[in-house]
């Protein structure tokens, strides 16, 4: 027991309560599940401060997946005791009936921010690229530049425009299964209604939705194929045009290789980059081992302040490597992370950016 | 809320909370439950049945010694118990709070920097709470080590393993950590910051670190500490040989020490213990496996292992090759992590950790591992885990399957008493697990006539038994006879809703 303390992104690094570890929230399980505990506020905010990147996973030799564990038991909060997690957690839900996306915009400007002339929707088309709603509202310039690769490609597509729904990952992560449910079904049922057979997308965590919680958790069929849009594109032949002779560094989405336990993803967008020319250089937290930008399992939501201690750890990691870019494949990770070096004052030349900023 | 009720806690804990801030203090209901055990199985096991170990009353983190100090001062101030707290890696449940007196943890993992390494006298200083995983990367990155390396260090502290007198991997070549620390700094009981002086050897006086080391933080908080710390060897060679009994196997080992080679790794495995550990279903009854490493420069290192060889084949070994023990080496943290067979058929292992010369070494084994196997249900194996010029140190291993709930606990109790009680006699009742609760009803007859000298130490500098209470058998009053832990806690503990088995 404990022996993956010394990885876990909030109880080591950032809270150091012993509340707050991968083997305390293993307790709160076992100990609520058995009836010896009660589901109560304290409990219940252990469990909140996870934020399921899975490190401790990597450590594990029982191989104990805790934060399948702790998603299953927010979703006993969400029926149980309600209030007792965090408001801007359970207003995930109500973001959702609204709107349709996890962050409150209007359905109607999903695609506002996204450059019109660059998209090339082609309807029927049998790969759909799932836009997602962090990249769609938050970071538009990733859309642009996938878009621009697609189309360069000659990629025949399509994109679902303002009817695109939120895919439900961050819905499961935060606890609230049933309703990530409704919403999968539906979408499914749109990705049919349009002939969509691959759907692509750049975000690991709509991603984790489509390839993991649609089949594994919700047991839906008719789920397209779903990859990374660098995934798909190398798959296709691609290899980048430009070249950058700069000190680079690649932050690894959690909700890619290691999610998936596909280890020769890690080397995919690498293997891009060494293509450009680019000088990579390694975290000392790589691969299998990268920390988590802080941003995932809803706690940028419900904890900010210590999803942002987590992001300033992560861009310190990276000042130490000597890189000029900080690289990632996940818009998440774009936002938390170029958050989290705007705080930090050394790392004010650092440029941080999704992978397609650079194609 | 904890176990036991604190009157003076609420002005206490204002106090403190000037000292280190709101954010440092917590009476959080859940937080306190993850502090109120270790890794001592016996609490897992109680666990399992509802029994939830006694509760502390609060939490708080000190920034530094400074911190450490004040928190002291007021603990004796207000009368409060206070428990320092490392990795809560350790196994004989040296911070479970004392069910009679309650208690606050003093969590020293905010206080867990490098604050200087110095390569000319190749010393390494740090702060309690540092773990010994993190300060081993820092210092590898730098091609240094501490060369201690305990199966738990990913998750246990400096501080930790300090005040628990542990050992890791390395020890035949490189001690135990009360060999390796060059000097010390304490907060005593009552507050005072006390220093020892950085230097390698001295006469001027008692070896002021060695009365704190070992202490379990009942004698004072230990706040910072200088390390000894080497070059990463240029090899570390293994291999390994097998033995027709233990007392060759032994007998070799001794030669090895009187040639002058410290191996860096000695593990001696008995018959069984090989069968089960390394898949050995040849090896004949009686037998021994030699598991050794050897660290330094490769030409060295060539001269050693060629000695070796030749002191084992005077004795009968055999060599087996490096498989074995490169195996365990790497997979040596392995031991520290439940196994999910053991979850599902209740199984559970523990191991006594004993220890003695070479002249009872022998007995040792025999007498431990005839008390506990005559009872049924409890299978016996062992391994010799440290070797040093004099003697060494043993793993007895007993392996419960198939008891549960209740049954699970005594049965778990008899081979603990068993097993402390043949060892008491003979050599050591720790090595390096430290005493904890669990052997607090031993250590009296432990220490024999030094009990009492241990005991006018801590009425001198704990005059009102705030640091660690109720452990190292210091200023409680122990049970004759019956179930040496009952007093340890309070039967109205189990929670509400039942426990399932």
């Amino acid at each position: 027991m404990k022996m993956c303390r010394h990885v876990c992104p909030t109880g080591q690094w950032t809270i150091k309560n012993e509340g707050s570890y991968p083997w305390s929230r293993g307790l709160v399980a076992f100990a609520t599940r058995s009836k010896f505990l009660p589901l109560n506020a304290s409990a219940v905010e252990k469990l909140y401060q996870c934020v399921t990147c899975k490190l401790c996973y990597t450590w594990c030799k029982p191989e104990v997946e805790l934060d399948l564990i702790v998603e299953d038991l927010r979703a006993d909060a969400v029926q149980q005791c309600p209030e007792c997690i965090p408001g801007t957690v359970m207003n995930l839900a109500g973001a959702i009936e609204r709107t349709k996306n996890i962050l409150d915009e209007p359905a109607a400007n999903r695609m506002a921010k996204i450059d019109p002339t660059l998209v090339q929707s082609t309807p029927g088309a049998k790969v759909g690229y799932f836009i997602g709603c962090v990249t769609a509202y938050r970071t538009p310039e990733i859309v642009n530049a996938i878009l621009r690769v697609l189309n360069k490609q000659g990629v025949e597509y399509q994109v679902l425009g303002n009817e695109e729904m939120c895919c439900g990952g961050p819905l499961v992560r935060a606890g609230h299964k049933s309703l990530a449910q409704q919403l999968a079904a539906q979408n499914v049922a749109q990705f049919k209604a349009k002939g969509i057979e691959t759907l692509v997308m750049g975000c690991p965590g709509c991603l984790h939705a489509f390839g993991i919680d649609y089949k594994a958790e919700f047991k839906l069929p008719d789920v397209p194929k779903a990859m990374h849009v660098l995934d798909f594109l190398r798959e296709q032949g691609y290899r980048p045009a430009k070249k950058l002779a700069k000190a680079v560094t690649f932050h690894d989405p959690c909700h890619y290789a290691r999610h998936f336990k596909q280890p020769k993803w890690f080397d995919i967008p690498r293997g891009v980059l060494l293509e450009m020319g680019v000088d990579l250089r390694e975290m000392t937290w790589h691969h299998a081992n990268a920390q988590c930008c802080g941003a995932g399992g809803s706690l940028r939501a419900s904890f900010p302040d210590i999803a942002m201690k987590i992001g300033e750890r992560r861009i310190n990691e990276a000042l130490e490597t000597g890189a000029q870019y900080l690289i990632s494949t996940c818009p998440l990770c774009k936002q938390h992370l170029a958050e989290a070096a705007s705080r930090v004052p050394a790392a004010k030349h650092l440029k941080v950016a999704d992978l397609f900023e650079l194609l | 809320m904890g176990s036991v009720e604190l009157r003076e806690l609420p002005p206490f804990l204002e106090a403190v909370q000037a000292v280190v801030g709101p954010e440092n203090v917590s009476i959080d209901e859940f937080s306190l439950i993850c502090y109120s055990r270790d890794a001592w199985p016996l609490k897992l096991l109680e666990v399992k049945v509802g029994i939830m170990a006694p509760r502390p009353n609060a939490v708080v983190w000190p920034r530094s010694t400074g911190d450490v100090s004040e928190i002291l001062k007021l603990a004796n101030r207000y009368k409060i118990p206070i428990i320092p707290f490392g990795g809560g890696a350790g196994v004989s449940g040296g911070i479970v709070v004392d069910s009679r007196r309650g208690g606050v943890i003093l969590d020293l993992k905010k206080m867990d920097k490098v604050l200087a390494i110095d390569v000319e006298s190749m010393t390494v200083t740090v702060q309690p709470g540092i773990l010994g995983y993190t300060l081993e990367e820092y210092l590898n990155k730098k091609g240094l080590s501490t060369c201690h390396l305990p199966s738990s260090d990913y998750t246990s502290t400096i501080g930790g393993f300090l005040a628990s007198r542990s050992a890791g991997a390395l020890s035949s070549k490189y001690g135990k950590i009360e060999d390796m620390c060059e000097e010390i700094e304490v907060v005593l009981p009552t507050g005072e910051i006390a220093r020892t002086k950085k230097v390698p050897r001295a006469a001027s006086g008692p070896d002021f670190k060695q009365l704190f080391i070992g202490s379990e933080g009942t004698l004072g908080v230990i706040a910072e500490a200088t390390l000894r710390i080497w070059p990463v060897p240029e090899v570390r060679r293994f291999d390994s040989y097998l033995f027709g009994n233990l007392r060759a196997a032994i007998t070799a080992v001794r030669e090895f020490f009187r040639h002058r080679i410290f191996c860096s790794i000695l593990r001696l495995y008995d018959d069984v213990d090989a069968r089960m550990s390394y898949g050995l279903s040849d090896v004949l009854k009686d037998a021994a496996l030699l598991l050794v490493a050897w660290d330094g420069d490769k030409d060295v290192v060539d001269l050693e292992q060629q000695k070796c060889n030749e002191i084992s084949a005077r004795f009968g070994g055999k060599l087996m090759g490096e498989k074995y023990a490169r195996a365990w080496f790497d997979e040596r943290h392995k031991i520290y992590y439940p196994s999910r067979t053991y979850e599902q058929s209740n199984m559970l292992a523990d191991t006594i950790d004993v220890s003695a010369n070479y002249d009872k070494l022998l007995e040792l084994y025999s007498s431990c591992k005839a008390a506990i196997a005559k009872h049924k249900g409890l299978n016996v194996m062992a391994h010799f885990s440290h070797f040093y010029p004099e003697g060494g140190s043993i793993y007895m291993i007993f392996v419960m399957l198939g008891y549960k709930g209740q049954e699970a606990i005594e049965r778990y109790k008899t081979a603990w008493k068993e097993g402390l009680d043949a060892a008491i006699k003979i050599g050591s009742i720790s090595h390096h697990h430290g005493i904890g609760l669990l052997k607090s009803h031993w250590i009296r007859n432990e220490l024999g006539s030094m009990f009492p000298v241990l005991e006018s130490i801590k009425k001198l500098l704990d005059p009102n038994d705030i640091c660690n209470p109720g452990k190292l058998g210091l200023c409680i009053t122990l049970p004759e006879g019956g179930d040496p832990w009952e007093g340890f806690q309070l039967p109205d503990l189990k929670q509400a809703g039942g426990g399932k088995e």
